[in-house]
């Protein structure tokens, strides 16, 4: 059974490499935000594979769910920002489309 | 008992470990930002529940209190990232939209002023529409310069 | 510029990956760590003297409780510190706005989410302060998680409805008083004919013998740390996203 915890949490950080390519290279932030976001979610489950190799999960399994929550906190505030940030944007044409 | 809790754990953990890779492709893939977002939020939020109900099954298998306690606070790990997950990714795609993210077309254009344009609040229209006759034309082209533009005006 | 940035991180992670094969073995009896006697100490007597399993919280809240104490009065400067430097008095007042233009919070959505894992977030702060002597935990981190979640309302609800709850008055005098708490249980213990922050003198008003008197004691020093850090996190924020005039969120 170990083995397989060990594979898998192995699996999950390979799968990462991918995301933090696109944080690297993502085009805009919000780019960034997403992998940044989804990494962190990953993070919390391989605390817990962590914690079931390290015959200890009762105690991992308090940081994951701290992890897991203030990752969301991030991600709110991040989109929070971004939509402060409104472009005047397109020489009035979405606002003719909407009116007003 | 044990054998069946076993084998049902390593069956939702590859699973779980496939949706993933499902995301990570696509996240890597994908053209444009609205479909990553697609990748990202479906592909993260199931495999992140499988993994841990997959390790909940996992520390059941040697029964007793504390790991009964372990696993009910494994369970609440998901529920709380089955909430949170899906509710990031939709701010997440809201605030690109707001801030004028194109997407992607095969023709090259169609871009999003053509989609009815981003959300713009009408109490905040008139302050933009001024802006806009003020500066003329803004730059269409990089989200950068945008960006920079708009936080000029903001501020 | 950039190169040359990626150049300094490859190169300075390398050297940190390279220094890793130097460190001791996992649970190795001969590390450094293991030579003085201070750390056997710690290791073979903490949990006959405090009762309390978990050494870390013992070390941080009895055996050093003088450093976490002042650990806390740094928190509380802090704090004040961006008070003085970032509140701006000048600016429109925050009760002459109307509520409904001052800060509109994160939608539908984020306040639904919100108010259904606040009370979690809550319940599972609260739990990693009082939980600190057998798991992980305790007061700085208990009150980062408290802190975090007003910041949650806060960035979900709107500010102006998160200091309806918090507000900056009740902030400064959470941090006043959780530091009140640390340093009057150190005053108590010499009333009791002790030394400063010695638990054991404060056996007769509490219940069991005096090394359970530690353990609670620690317990409470460990609210009063908790306090002071939830308000200085939910001040800090309020400040630094509003620059200054806590009148328009984030």
């Amino acid at each position: 059974m170990e083995i397989v915890l060990m594979v898998a949490g192995i699996c999950l950080f390979l799968m990462m490499i991918p995301i933090m390519l696109r944080i690297i290279i993502g085009p805009t932030a919000i780019d960034r935000i997403v992998a940044v976001n989804i990494i962190g979610t990953k993070t919390a489950v391989l605390l817990i594979i962590i914690g079931a190799l390290f015959d200890n999960v009762s105690m991992f399994v308090d940081f994951a769910i701290a992890y897991a929550a203030l990752n969301f906190l991030g991600s709110l505030a991040a989109s929070r920002y971004f939509n402060r940030t409104r472009p005047a944007y397109g020489k009035g044409s979405s606002m003719e489309a909407k009116g007003s | 008992m044990d054998d069946i809790l076993n084998i049902l754990s390593v069956i939702l953990i590859f699973s779980g470990l496939i949706f993933f890779m499902g995301a990570s492709v696509g996240l890597i893939r994908f053209p444009d930002f609205y479909t990553r977002m697609h990748a990202a939020g479906k592909g993260d939020t199931l495999s992140t529940i499988l993994i841990t109900a997959g390790m909940a099954a996992q520390v059941l298998s040697h029964f007793d209190v504390v790991s009964l306690f372990v696993a009910i606070k494994i369970v609440a790990i998901a529920v709380l990232i089955m909430l949170t997950s899906p509710t990031s990714t939709h701010l997440l795609m809201k605030a690109g939209y707001d801030d004028g993210i194109e997407p992607f077309t095969n023709s090259g254009k169609g871009g999003i002023i053509e989609l009815g344009g981003p959300f713009i609040k009408s109490d905040q229209l008139d302050d933009i529409d001024s802006k806009v006759k003020k500066k003329g034309p803004s730059k269409k082209k990089s989200s950068s310069k945008k960006k920079s533009v708009t936080e000029k005006n903001s501020s | 510029m950039k190169i040359f940035g990626l150049i300094a991180v490859l190169v300075v992670g390398a050297l940190l990956l390279s220094a890793t094969s130097d460190f001791p073995d996992w649970r190795d009896k001969d590390s450094p760590a293991n030579e003085s006697p201070v750390s056997s100490f710690y290791i073979e007597k903490t949990e006959k003297l405090t009762k309390v399993p978990n050494m870390v919280t013992a070390v941080l809240a009895d055996y050093r409780s003088y450093d976490t104490m002042f650990e806390t009065v740094v928190i509380f400067i802090a704090g004040i510190g961006i008070i003085a430097v970032l509140r701006n008095f000048d600016g429109p007042n925050s009760s002459s706005i109307k509520r409904e233009n001052n800060d509109e919070g994160g939608g539908l959505l984020a306040r639904f989410t919100c108010s259904l894992i606040l009370p979690f977030i809550q319940i599972f702060a609260l739990y990693v302060v009082a939980h600190g002597h057998h798991s992980p935990g305790g007061g700085f981190q208990g009150g980062v998680m408290l802190g975090a979640s007003y910041i949650l309302a806060a960035l979900a609800f709107g500010l102006s409805k998160a200091k309806d709850i918090f507000s900056e008055r009740r902030t400064m005098i959470f941090a006043a008083v959780g530091i009140f708490i640390y340093v009057g249980w150190g005053v108590l213990c010499l009333l009791f004919g002790k030394e400063f922050l010695n638990y054991e003198a404060l056996d007769p008003i509490l219940p069991g013998d005096a090394k359970m008197a530690r353990s609670h004691s620690m317990l409470i020093v460990e609210i009063g740390v908790a306090f002071t850090v939830t308000a200085i996190m939910f001040s800090m924020y309020s400040n630094l996203s509003t620059r200054g005039r806590l009148s328009k969120g984030l």
